[in-house]
């Protein structure tokens, strides 16, 4: 029981970046249509900002995360602007193409900046405490924690902001949008950028009990992919629970059958997934 | 797609704008500028420089590149009166066996490269296949401690760096008996390497009478978060946990295990650098590491030329931003890159590779008390005679090194190592592995 | 107060709005009949911005609008309420509303008060404001559209269609809805229709539009009495 209230945690712990990552590209692609690949990329990048301001600056910790957020958020609205506006009208491989070429940079850029090698942001609370008998340390929690909080203000500020209004109407009918007098361009760009603010959070939680190096988002982005498209093309309640469920797969596969085929459990539940429901858990058919 | 085009080149321009406004110093440019008084011999070295790898690769590199530079500053090469200087060609593979292959290509063929280094075994094997072609002979300076490999790819014009892990191995299980452990739980790296090694590892510890709770493995590149894996591993009450791979997933795994509350010992493979992981760790590092056996920490040798080594490095390479730390990987490639020079000069041939790798048996041996690291020999497979040394961290704090012997033939000649050895540098632990183990 | 001169717009290689003239003055309520891929959607779509013309100019109140954005073109006065409604189909008819009067959101009061107003045409919405707009009837959805159509507070209202697909008696309703936004609220309107019949019996003028060309314009009851008109569209 101890040892499945562990991997439980484990699991929720894993699942708390899936969901801020995925949340992201799931808010991406819902109002652009663009599976974002570069988004991991984004990520990493959010957590070296973090990592130099409280190392070259002495920021503290909390201060170092939402300044990085929001050199992120400016980032992200500033690469929608002059990269992906202009490719609107053009063909999705253009998109692709874009998004790959600023990963690539983003990667590189990275590596000659601050080089190859990994890097570590002290970690603020580095004691663990005991639940219910399973060790936890308190920046774990506070990980688990803190994508509550920001799921939880994500969600009321789409539900319950005009501003967050128009990101729904736009994501559900873009052209619709425009004509009652939406700026559409302004929305995509807001919602660049607040994924892009979302990913550095997360990078940024984890860095203290993690390691930074250009490469760390790779992996994470394949998994934001995957959730993304298990919780239905768009669908942000389906990227939260799919994020969650996951890294529960994650670490109670991992756990329980091989850690072998950690992986391959996340991989093969999309497959499955999409066989028995191929819209996606909260997929609405056709878009 | 002109406006494609136009935008993406801005966009580097303003990513980068708004990272140096973040105040970040310029990446500073490393050339390499020589002035070829008179020859100039080309070492060339392929290795991963981006990716995961890049950390390790760089090492290597620097090793070398600190090598060139201290033949050049003392007058380079001399044959028959001629100066030589050396140049390091080398280019990036992110260990990708194909990367590789066009990099020896451009290296033999653009710069004339004579020898290349390369660190990661899998991209070495192609490079075996082609090496001795006449007409485009090349020393391959291998970096690997896959046992046996040597044998198995017999090539008489490979030189095989580092120490066999089966010393490794050997040695660390002993230790571990030693501490009265018989429970062993891997959490291991899935490579190749990192899986070789444990299976290795774990045939010797039943061998020895020890047990294996728990078998599993992670990607220590790849993955952050190996919790899972631990937990696992500690509910089959292990006294202590094998681990290791690349030094940065090794430190996570050591932390998180901690977290999770296990208070066993930990046994690393060799690839994980245990300074770095302390270094990593910061202040509760000696906490965390306690009761940890791996290979020892380059500032804790009992080479007397590491002080001074170390510190050259550091101002060099570290506080450019181009490692983090002193490692072996840069003392062997270091140390390889003088023998190379040596046996040219030995050779009377900068151009003559059989002659050039003929001559290397009698440049050796070279000890800590001149380099940074030390080759007794070289077997007849191609193998350096380089020793292995490891140290376990116990009460806060590192217990002195043991020392590795794995080329005496005989209890003899091992004997007659340690008093050497004793006598050179006073106090030592020499142990004997015997290599090839005895079936 | 809107006027196109030589407006010519392409979809794909081909010219689906090509050279339309066209007029509508202050208070005026004006058809554009025609029928199915006539270049009325077209036309409409060019005015309110989402397409842009290769030719011609459109003047709002006095000023170029052919090069501004739609959400401009809104702020200006100038609302279309689309063909197929494009409502947002998962989000209640409340925030629908809402979104309507984007373009005025910092006037609080001023959009609370055309709320009522639009409560008061469409009594349905308010007993049904938190239900998700997607779940109504064709009918109610049009009801909604022009609802939405409204909180901005246009000049001029521009309908794409609003009898597609609906009932006759729904029919019924929507035209008496949009005479009484030209009439009472004094909006207004331009309306474009595939059924002639409807719209040449609400509105004052209107433009017969073929191939992206206006064919014809006149009074209503000039259009009305064309032979051709009758022929071709009224089916009588």
């Amino acid at each position: 029981m101890e040892l499945f209230f562990q991997q439980t945690i484990n699991g929720i712990m894993l699942g708390s970046t899936y969901v801020l990552v995925a949340l992201g590209v799931t808010m991406i692609y819902g109002i652009m249509r663009l599976p974002s690949f570069a988004h991991g990329h984004f990520y990493m990048l959010g957590a070296y900002i973090t990592f130099f301001l409280i190392t070259l600056y002495n920021f503290s910790y909390w201060p170092a995360l939402i300044l990085s957020m929001v050199v992120l958020f400016f980032i992200g609205g500033l690469v929608e602007r002059i990269v992906f506006r202009p490719l609107r009208e053009q063909s999705q491989i253009s998109n692709f193409i874009a998004a790959i070429g600023i990963l690539l940079f983003i990667e590189h850029m990275v590596t000659v900046i601050w080089g190859p090698h990994s890097h570590r942001i002290p970690n603020p609370y580095p004691e663990h405490i005991y639940l219910f008998g399973a060790s936890v340390s308190q920046q774990r929690l506070i990980v688990i924690l803190a994508a509550v909080v920001l799921i939880a203000l994500l969600q009321l500020f789409i539900k319950k902001t005009v501003i967050g209004f128009t990101m729904e109407a736009t994501a559900q009918d873009r052209e619709g949008a425009a004509l009652v007098g939406i700026n559409v361009n302004r929305v995509s760009s807001l919602t660049f950028s607040i994924a892009c603010a979302l990913a550095a959070a997360a990078a940024s939680l984890v860095a203290p009990i993690f390691v930074i190096v250009p490469g760390m988002g790779s992996l994470l982005v394949m998994k934001a992919m995957v959730i993304f498209i298990l919780g239905g093309l768009g669908s942000i309640p389906g990227a939260i629970i799919g994020g969650y469920i996951l890294g529960l797969i994650e670490a109670l596969g991992g756990g329980y059958i091989s850690s072998e085929y950690k992986d391959v459990f996340a991989f093969g539940a999309l497959i499955l997934i999409l066989a028995i429901k191929p819209t996606g858990i909260f997929g609405k058919g056709a878009a | 797609m002109k406006r494609f085009s136009k935008n993406l080149l801005l966009l580097p321009a303003c990513l980068l704008a708004a990272v140096m406004a973040a105040g970040c110093p310029p990446a500073e440019q490393e050339e390499e500028e020589e002035v070829a008084p008179a020859g100039e011999v080309v070492i060339g070295y392929s290795g991963p420089l981006s990716g995961p790898a890049a950390e390790y690769g760089q090492d290597g590199l620097n090793g070398i590149i600190m090598a060139v530079e201290d033949i050049n500053a003392a007058g380079g090469i001399v044959i028959n009166g001629q100066v030589y200087n050396l140049r390091v060609a080398y280019y990036d593979d992110m260990a990708d066996p194909t990367v590789t292959m066009t990099n020896v290509d451009r290296l033999l063929d653009r710069d004339g490269a004579i020898a290349i280094f390369n660190m990661v075994y899998t991209c070495t094997l192609p490079m075996l296949e082609i090496n001795r072609e006449a007409g485009r002979e090349f020393l391959i300076m291998a970096y690997t401690s896959v046992p046996l490999v040597e044998y198995q790819h017999a090539n008489e014009l490979a030189v095989w760096l580092p120490p066999p892990f089966l010393g490794y191995v050997e040695t660390k299980a002993r230790k571990a008996m030693e501490q009265g452990w018989r429970r062993c739980a891997i959490v291991v790296d899935s490579g190749a390497y990192g899986q070789a090694w444990s299976r290795t590892f774990a045939q010797y510890w039943q061998a020895m009478g020890g047990t294996i709770t728990y078998d599993g493995k992670g990607s220590y590149y790849a993955d952050t978060d190996f919790s899972t894996q631990i937990t696992a591993a500690m509910a089959t009450n292990p006294e202590f946990m094998l681990i290791g791979g690349p030094s940065k997933g090794t430190m996570l795994v050591a932390e998180q295990a901690r977290e999770l509350g296990f208070e066993g010992g930990f046994v690393f493979l060799d690839q994980a650098k245990i300074d770095w992981v302390a270094a990593a760790l910061g202040e509760n590092a000696m906490e965390i590491l306690d009761n940890t056996i791996a290979v020892v920490a380059v500032e804790h040798s009992i080479y007397p030329t590491i002080p001074e080594f170390t510190q050259r490095y550091n101002e060099r390479f570290v506080e450019q931003g181009k490692a983090t730390i002193v490692t072996w990987e840069a003392a062997i490639q270091y140390t390889s890159t003088y023998i190379l020079a040596k046996a040219m000069e030995a050779a009377g041939s900068v151009d003559d590779i059989f002659a050039i790798r003929a001559a290397i048996n009698g440049v050796l041996p070279v000890y800590g008390t001149e380099f940074p690291y030390e080759f007794h020999g070289i077997t007849d497979a191609g193998r350096l005679h380089a020793v292995g040394s490891i140290a376990m961290i116990q009460d806060g704090a590192y217990q002195p090194p043991i020392t590795i012997y794995w080329w005496p033939q005989n209890q003899a000649e091992f004997d007659e190592l340690s008093a050497w050895a004793k006598e050179t540098y006073g106090e030592v632990i020499p142990v004997w592995v015997q290599y090839p183990p005895p079936r | 107060m809107l006027k196109l001169e030589q407006v010519s717009t392409r979809i794909g290689g081909y010219r689906a709005v090509n050279s339309v003239c066209l007029e509508v003055r202050q208070g005026e309520f004006v058809s554009l009949i025609g029928g199915n891929g006539a270049g009325k959607t077209t036309l409409m779509r060019t005015i309110a911005g989402a397409l842009k013309p290769f030719q011609g100019s459109i003047q709002f109140m006095g000023a170029a609008i052919e090069k501004l954005p739609p959400d401009r073109i809104v702020r200006a006065g100038l609302c279309l309420c689309p063909e197929g409604r494009r409502l947002f189909p998962q989000l209640s008819v409340y925030k629908n509303l809402i979104l309507g009067a984007y373009t005025r959101r910092n006037d609080r009061l001023g959009v609370q008060r055309t709320l009522s107003q639009v409560y008061e045409i469409f009594p349905v919405l308010k007993v049904r404001k938190e239900q998700p707009a997607g779940t109504f009837s064709g009918g109610e959805q049009q009801m909604l559209a022009i609802a939405r159509a409204l909180m901005s507070e246009p000049k001029l209202l521009m309908l794409d269609e609003p009898s597609m697909g609906l009932a006759p008696l729904m029919v019924e309703k929507v035209s008496e809805i949009i005479t009484l936004i030209n009439v009472e609220m004094g909006t207004t309107i331009l309306l474009a229709e595939q059924n002639a019949h409807m719209a040449l019996n609400i509105t004052q003028r209107g433009y017969v539009i073929e191939n992206g060309k206006v064919v014809l314009e006149g009074s209503s009851a000039e259009l009305s009495d064309n032979e051709q008109v009758r022929k071709a569209y009224i089916g009588a």
